[in-house]
């Protein structure tokens, strides 16, 4: 699953636009409270274990990618 | 550097490194920009600054900002960003008080989750953990504004690895989901297992819960965190002492594993967890002042008072000098042992003649 995929998915809207430049609340459904079912979701698809600084710092769907990169994760 | 700026340093640099000295020479200036914007924005503020007479620039310490007595908030809009905003948050309304209602901006919102993951992970580490939510999860749920009780766990659940709510919530009850917990002790309690909630929810319900069941555990690791008032279980003869003993015997954890955090909904984004010591502290981003209850000037070190909380993170409304009904006393300044730097105080009691607050938000009783 690609994190667009992901991203999608959690934020209910279409994977198409999805893109880099998204930022935290920007879309309504980026909430603090869907934003850690999101990053729940990343870690179960990607089997990883993200800190609590990675939760913080995931603010657009650049950053995601980019913290995603450091595990590993081509995302 | 502009105000916004020099406040995201202040949530981001590391916690409590501040001396005394040093904060009051970051702070000041950063709460003297946000009265005048809170003067420009709110007509109400304005009032209140011009029967003052103050003249903003000139304010010459921490001491000499004006306190607002969080009561403020239950008769005012004190609303001071002009944009549309993220949600409202309010206070207990107990038996038909006005409640209070703070007025939260989505800059708000940002800077409230940052600066409560950066005390989180000075006291906690950067570790998410399997989370223990005591409470229902109503609590948490977003309708025209979330609760004192919401907006912690909602603020803390940034360190779950893993949520579980002890408690369902059937038509407005709170009811205990027995193999819910076990479950979730069967799983975890072997790691460093992180539970929240209100003091009052913990004990007349968890705590009731467990011995009706009789449910012991064993998580050594066990870190309970809790808040809200203690004005209901003092009325019970339950010192802080008896509750860390009773809870940490029934979870299976020590006595020193079971934290006091002390904060309030008009200072979300805040709390003052118990350190090792077991004092409070203030992080980069807020100052504690004690104030005498006659004539409201600062006190000094050991001497009771009212508790003054100043919080730099709300452009949304006027945190940056809120006099609260809490009376506490200021220990010491610079030298706890637990390392950290600044003013370090103790929470004593809500002041027994103040209008009934509810402890916090604990119990809706009808």
């Amino acid at each position: 699953m690609t994190v667009e995929q992901i991203f999608s998915e959690c934020f209910n809207i279409p994977v198409e636009q999805v893109h880099d430049n998204i930022k935290y609340q920007e879309i309504e459904k980026w909430d603090s409270l869907n934003h850690l079912k999101f990053t729940a979701r990343l870690e179960e698809v990607y089997d990883i274990e993200l800190d609590m600084d990675d939760i913080i710092n995931m603010s657009s769907v650049k950053k995601i990618r980019e913290i995603l990169q450091n595990y590993g994760v081509a995302a | 550097m502009n105000i916004d700026q020099q406040i995201d340093q202040l949530i981001s640099e590391p916690q409590y490194q501040f001396t005394d000295a040093e904060k009051e020479k970051r702070l000041l200036p950063v709460i003297r920009e946000q009265l005048k914007s809170h003067y420009r924005n709110n007509r109400h503020v304005k009032s209140w600054l011009d029967k003052l007479a103050l003249d903003i620039d000139r304010i010459p310490s921490l001491a000499a900002v004006p306190p607002l007595p969080t009561q403020m908030f239950k008769y005012f809009d004190l609303q001071t960003s002009p944009g549309e905003l993220q949600r409202i948050l309010y206070s207990s309304s107990t038996s038909g008080q006005t409640p209070s209602r703070i007025p939260i901006s989505p800059l708000t919102a940002q800077r409230q989750t940052k600066a409560l993951a950066a005390i989180i992970k000075n006291h906690f580490g950067a570790k998410r953990r399997p989370f223990l939510a005591i409470d229902s999860p109503a609590s948490n749920r977003e309708a025209r504004g979330i609760t004192a009780r919401g907006a912690a766990i909602r603020g803390f659940s940034i360190l779950a690895r893993e949520m579980v709510y002890a408690f369902d919530d059937h038509d407005g009850r709170m009811v205990f989901n027995e193999e819910r917990v076990r479950d979730f002790f069967r799983r975890h309690q072997a790691e460093e297992v992180f539970a929240l909630g209100f003091t009052f929810v913990i004990w007349s319900e968890f705590r009731k819960a467990l011995l009706d069941a009789n449910l012991r555990f064993h998580c050594p690791n066990l870190v309970l965190v809790h808040g809200g008032g203690w004005k209901k279980l003092r009325a019970q003869s339950v010192s802080k002492e008896v509750f860390s003993g009773t809870l940490a015997g029934l979870l299976g954890s020590r006595p020193e594993n079971v934290l006091d955090y002390y904060g309030m909904v008009e200072q979300t984004g805040i709390v003052f967890i118990d350190c090792v010591a077991g004092h409070k502290h203030a992080p980069n981003f807020a100052e504690v002042k004690i104030r005498n209850y006659l004539t409201l000037e600062e006190n000094g070190i050991g001497q009771p008072g009212y508790i003054e909380i100043m919080n730099l993170l709300p452009d949304s409304y006027p945190g940056m000098s809120i006099l609260t009904e809490d009376v506490g006393e200021i220990l010491g300044a610079d030298d706890c042992p637990c390392g950290r730097k600044g003013k370090y105080f103790v929470f004593r009691s809500r002041l027994e003649k103040s209008e009934a607050r509810g402890c916090g938000d604990t119990f809706r009783e009808n």
